[in-house]
């Protein structure tokens, strides 16, 4: 006999999850996103679901929302009708060059948080090379909350005895808005605004000529290392890399026949949490920038990254960022129909031209996770079917990673090459293997 | 405050830049000091252009991309040196 789920007051993230649930609801696409940690030795996977029913029992939100006395143990979401379910740690023993497969796989393997856990740990052995594949479904965390827990669940691995590693719980969803509900209203009429007014041209993806879309995801990831090791400021900012993500696209529209004379929109994830701290785990906690830009057929990237970066600053001037983050608060209540039917330039049915984010130092303050010697690790974000790519940035250690993902079909092995390729031409980096 | 005083020294200028981190992008928990290297605080490309807008607004100085060499950014006091140096210029 199963037992029925509790009825857990809704709070914070909570709240997300329902509602961004209500959002997809009738779609079978999978939002997950996926973080790969690299090492130099396996994980006994005992450690790591112990550890992961002491974080259930240390953080109490998670704790009363997941926590189900049958069938396997504490992380359960609800129990599903046909019985038991497997626990979310998985072990994988994978021929060479194996991963990048897997972790596709991982991206498609749509997790459904009202019948499983919302995520799941896959320790994979890939002929010696172990690498630990933390999924999650994309609303219960951002990138820097999904290394968040890992940090939490390895602190909570080290502290054998029992005793809870931290002098007072961590952060584990955002501290409540403080703002009042009046002023957060006016911030969000005026994102709402500014966000119908970003784009007088609709935006062109590569998945705007792609046909039918099959739901399928690829991933590729490409390993460099600057030369000189210390590369200048600017090259290290956002607006550079987003300029040089949009020059390698412009190559790639150029190939494809697609017009240069529509600019690109691009939305940019911006971290809202304080530096020095890590910061909530659950919940999405960026805000966003609607970058645009000209596609850059002359190939000027300092000229695009001088515009882009005057462009933020903009932004930050006039608040919009905020204004931004307000609006999606509101937002998150209301069918994603309903949000794109009231933007002007979606009516093509692209939001934006292609994907990108820069997710900065991958667990900069680990050496370890569960006895295992990090030796490096990206993120892979997924890409919904439009626009149906997306360039992803981390860097672990001296290596700096490119992701390329990509929807079935937008693009295929040797556009990711390509792209990549002017992308390390760009940033003055060398290919590594290390 | 600092936007009514014409010739502001290095000290106000720093010690304007170092509340703005800690009220604004700085951890509550985490604070950081005038010699801090901002890089090595967490303070990346975005944290710092909110902190350049900040200096925009408080001292009328706009920081153009050729002069954020690695030495003018390294901290608050470097960024203030910068500010009242181009001041006097």
């Amino acid at each position: 006999m199963t037992t029925p789920p509790r009825s857990v007051a809704l709070l914070g993230p909570d709240v997300v999850l329902l509602a961004m649930e209500t959002l997809g609801a009738g779609t079978a696409t999978s939002s997950n996103t996926v973080l790969v940690v690299e090492l130099a030795g396996a994980i006994d996977s005992d450690r790591v679901e112990s550890a992961l029913s002491r974080f259930l029992v240390h953080c109490p939100w998670l704790g009363g929302r997941l926590s189900r006395p049958r069938p396997w143990g504490k992380l359960r979401w609800r129990v599903p009708k046909g019985g038991p379910s497997r626990p979310p740690v998985r072990t994988e023993r994978l021929a060479p060059g194996e991963l990048g497969a897997l972790v596709d796989r991982e991206l498609v393997a749509r997790l459904d948080p009202y019948r499983e856990a919302p995520l799941r740990l896959t320790l994979a052995d890939e002929n010696g090379a172990n690498h630990l594949v933390l999924t999650w479904a994309h609303p219960l965390m951002d990138p820097h909350g999904s290394e968040h827990l890992l940090r939490l669940l390895a602190e909570l691995d080290e502290q054998r005895d029992g005793a809870p590693p931290w002098a007072k719980p961590p952060l584990l969803v955002a501290p409540p808005e403080t703002r009042s509900f009046r002023e957060r209203g006016a911030l969000a009429s005026r994102g709402a605004a500014q966000l119908k007014s970003l784009a007088p041209i609709p935006p062109i993806s590569l998945a705007a000529h792609n046909g039918r879309p099959t739901g399928l995801r690829r991933h590729r990831r490409f390993r460099f290392v600057a030369d000189p090791p210390s590369p200048d400021r600017l090259r290290r900012g956002m607006p550079w890399r987003l300029a040089v993500v949009a020059k390698a696209m412009t190559a790639l529209w150029v190939r494809r026949g697609l017009p240069t004379d529509v600019p690109f929109l691009v939305p940019v994830s911006i971290d809202r949490r304080p530096r020095g701290e890590h910061g909530p785990v659950l919940g999405n906690y960026l805000g966003f920038h609607f970058a645009r830009c000209q596609p850059p057929v002359d190939g000027d990237s300092a000229r695009l990254a001088r515009e882009l970066r005057d462009q933020l600053a903009d932004a930050i001037r006039g608040g919009e960022i905020e204004a931004g983050w307000a609006g999606m608060s509101f937002a998150r209540y209301r069918p994603l129909r309903g949000m794109f039917r009231e933007l002007p330039w979606t009516v093509a049915g692209d939001f934006c031209s292609f994907h990108f984010a820069d997710t900065a130092v991958l667990l900069p303050d680990r050496t370890h996770l569960f006895g295992a010697p990090i030796t490096g690790g990206y993120h892979v974000a997924s890409v919904p079917d439009r626009p149906g790519a997306g360039i992803f940035f981390s860097r672990a250690g001296a290596v700096e990673s490119v992701v390329v993902s990509w929807a079935n079909d937008v693009l295929d092995d040797a556009d990711a090459e390509a792209l990549a390729a002017i992308i390390q031409h760009e940033m003055g980096w060398t290919v590594t293997t290390e | 405050m600092a936007a009514a005083d014409a010739h502001p020294s290095v000290e106000v200028v720093t010690a304007a830049v170092v509340r703005f981190l800690n009220t604004e992008i700085m951890a509550a928990s985490d604070p950081i000091a005038a010699d801090h290297g901002l890089a090595e605080s967490g303070v990346d490309s975005m944290a710092l252009l909110k902190v350049l807008v900040f200096l925009e607004r408080e001292f009328g100085i706009w920081i153009p991309d050729e002069d954020l060499t690695d030495d003018v950014i390294t901290s608050a006091q470097t960024l203030a040196a910068y500010v009242c140096r181009d001041r006097t210029a």
